[in-house]
């Protein structure tokens, strides 16, 4: 039995379609231009159990659970998480569906029981729903006294669009060191820049960008974004570098930019290079019943 | 309003808890009553109005430091409600206050950052509040609890006794020390808990007269499996009562014994199946008869538990609440009775944690 008949308006469908098929055939490099709005998720997870945080008063086993559960409810292509133990991601890991690619790498090695397993390796990882995950990188940004190493770690994905995406956790316990670091990865971005890359970074900067009058917000943010920044539509700097950032303030936005991700600051970003992503870009800091951050969600429209 | 469950014998709860928690997912919603959670509390001699403590947060005051470095200090509860700070130096990371609440015995830490937290305390203070004093009562490893029997002569310690990171293997048991000699006893590891597993005791809770412990011990039994169980072990015996075992990926996050010594109750942080990272927190909590071993598992309200009642039917606890920006790290000192609905909060913040009431304010 047929589904449908056609009718004059059907074949005039038809037509139109073959004429922007055939359109598209004398522009093939049109056509062949990837594009995708990516959605990024970056989530300082706190796997701080039995340590100093009440907010991280949670299990790895149930963490891990959460974060897939919200994963798999989200369904960002790239994932960038801190504080995350090494049994925590390979739970994430073992429960997502196929098509996921990961890579965690240990900035230090705890020696108390937040891990809850016998591996006590904590740190940084990629998540990205991807073939493949190549060429993993990572630049040591400094080092704690307790010898945790501050790290820029990358590596090459394909969602839809090759990229190379990276995360990072920066120093905590002083503002000029987290700004030094900042500035040290930002020049290893721009380089990847210069040379046509798509590049996407999530991550805990411990750089408040809500802070107007900050040297080491200006000092370490200043080189990654595009145009003026901070504060939400206020922007009180003048940024160096080529970045959006996805909760960033844009002519056309939802009106609610620069949420705090931790208290009252906002020291978690999502950043794409705007060579190769479009101003449309958007960001929304939830909440977390399992951290002392809230998860981020960035949505870039990233192209070739 | 929640059901109760009570089974006979303790190490059948695990299938029992399955029942329970299917029955308490289909129960409604308790009735709020609004009382305030500390109604009925009273003065305790010479204590002044103090009735309890708890580890308070609060951001350091070096305009250098990111945004994420807190300082951690002992701070009171009042009868009035009213909170303020007993430590100042931003490197207290729990306490308790004796039944008498004429001491507050709290952890203290070196302060030194580990993997972006504090040092696990290694110092067991006594702090008297009439005078202000502090002492050191014992210098004990990797403190990650403390309690203090209901006697007020002995505590007990949470703590790893040996940490081989290189393996993961670490040694954690539960120190007792006895407040009149000083002497310190350590319960050996978990004999029914193999010497390859890693394994850590995560709560602890003592006994009226100090000579038995209630414990939580996390056992990794194979890779990204941990089982969490309520035990009780005899002070001078090497074996443990397996009382609970957790269901899924809930734990046990904090234990409290009822003062007339019949009850151990534990808070539960459960999960929901489709939980995530956003939604919030729940919570159970367990009732333990340690005399007849029946258990019951009911709705609970906070992360952490103290007695408000000498037979642990009544408690309080720290809950969830939305903070001053609106966000949802704030916390609430709520009241409930196992099996009923839970009192009016009262905000308490500064990230609160680790309640410890003094039992001479409701007994």
């Amino acid at each position: 039995m047929p589904i449908c008949r056609g009718t004059r308006p059907a074949r005039a469908l038809a037509v139109t379609f073959v004429l922007a098929v055939a359109l598209a055939l004398v522009h093939p490099s049109a056509a062949s231009a990837a594009s995708i709005r990516l959605k990024v998720w970056d989530f300082n997870a706190c796997d701080q159990y039995g340590r100093n945080f009440p907010d991280c008063q949670v299990t790895p086993t149930q963490r891990a659970s959460a974060i897939t559960s919200s994963l798999t409810s989200f369904s960002p292509g790239l994932v960038t998480l801190q504080e995350t133990c090494r049994s925590t991601f390979d739970m994430v890991v073992g429960s997502l569906p196929p098509g996921w690619v990961g890579y965690f790498f240990s900035t230090y090695t705890t020696t108390d029981s937040r891990c809850q397993s016998v591996d006590h390796t904590w740190g940084i990882a990629l998540l990205a729903q991807s073939a493949v995950l190549t060429n993993p990188g990572t630049t040591l940004l400094g080092t704690e006294t307790s010898g945790e190493q501050r790290t820029f770690l990358c590596a090459d994905v394909t969602v839809t669009v090759g990229m190379r995406a990276c995360t990072t956790h920066l120093t905590s316990t002083s503002q000029a060191g987290a700004a030094s670091q900042a500035t040290t990865a930002a020049n290893l971005v721009n380089q990847w820049v210069a040379a046509n890359a798509t590049v996407v970074v999530g991550g805990d900067f411990n750089l408040n960008v809500r802070q107007c009058s900050n040297t080491n917000v200006a000092t370490g943010l200043g080189p990654w974004y595009s145009g003026t920044f901070g504060h939400g539509k206020v922007r009180c700097y003048s940024g160096t570098g080529s970045m959006y950032e996805a909760d960033h303030y844009r002519v056309g936005g939802d009106g609610i930019y620069d949420e705090d991700t931790l208290g009252d600051s906002k020291v978690d970003y999502v950043f794409g290079n705007r060579q190769h992503v479009n101003t449309d870009f958007d960001g929304d800091a939830t909440s977390s019943s399992v951290s002392d951050h809230d998860p981020l969600r960035g949505w870039l429209t990233v192209h070739d | 309003m929640f059901s109760s469950l009570t089974v006979a014998r303790p190490k059948t709860v695990a299938g029992a808890a399955l029942i329970a928690a299917g029955v308490l997912a289909g129960c409604a919603q308790p009735v709020d009553s609004s009382g305030s959670p500390i109604d009925g509390l009273h003065a305790c001699p010479a204590a002044g109005s103090l009735i309890g403590v708890f580890t308070g947060q609060e951001a350091t005051p070096s305009p250098g430091d990111g945004p994420a470095v807190q300082g951690y200090d002992t701070w009171a509860l009042d009868l009035s409600g009213a909170v303020r700070r007993l430590t100042h130096d931003g490197l207290h990371l729990g306490g308790v206050i004796s039944p008498d609440a004429l001491n507050v015995y709290q952890l203290r830490t070196s302060g030194r950052v580990q993997g972006d937290s504090l040092e696990a305390p290694n110092e067991v203070e006594r702090l008297d509040v009439r005078t202000g004093r502090t002492t050191t009562v014992a210098r004990l490893p990797g403190i990650v609890d403390l309690a203090v029997s209901g006697d007020g002569r002995r505590l007990a310690a949470a703590h790893t006794v040996q940490a081989h990171p290189d393996t993961g293997l670490d040694v954690n048991s539960v120190a007792v020390v006895d407040l009149s000699s000083g002497s310190v006893t350590e319960l050996a590891r978990a004999s029914d808990v193999a010497p390859d597993l890693y394994s850590a005791v995560t709560q602890v809770a003592l006994s009226p007269a100090g000579d038995r412990v209630a414990y939580g011990l996390a056992v990794e039994v194979r890779r990204g499996v941990v089982v969490n169980t309520l035990r009780i072990r005899e002070l001078a015996g090497d074996s443990d009562d397996v009382l609970y075992t957790a269901q899924g990926t809930d734990f046990l996050s904090d234990l409290a014994w009822s003062p007339d010594g019949a009850t151990v109750v534990a808070a539960i942080r459960h999960q929901e199946s489709g939980d995530d990272v956003e939604s919030p927190a729940h919570f159970r909590t367990l009732g333990v008869d340690v005399t007849a071993g029946g258990t019951s598992l009911d709705e609970g309200f906070a992360q952490d538990v103290s007695m408000r009642s000498a037979d642990g039917t009544t408690l309080l606890g720290l809950a969830p609440a939305s903070d001053s920006h609106g966000g949802a790290h704030g916390r609430a000192l709520v009241s409930w009775d196992r099996g009923q609905g839970v009192s009016r909060p009262l905000a308490i913040d500064h990230g609160a944690a680790g309640l410890s009431v003094a039992s001479c304010s409701y007994r």
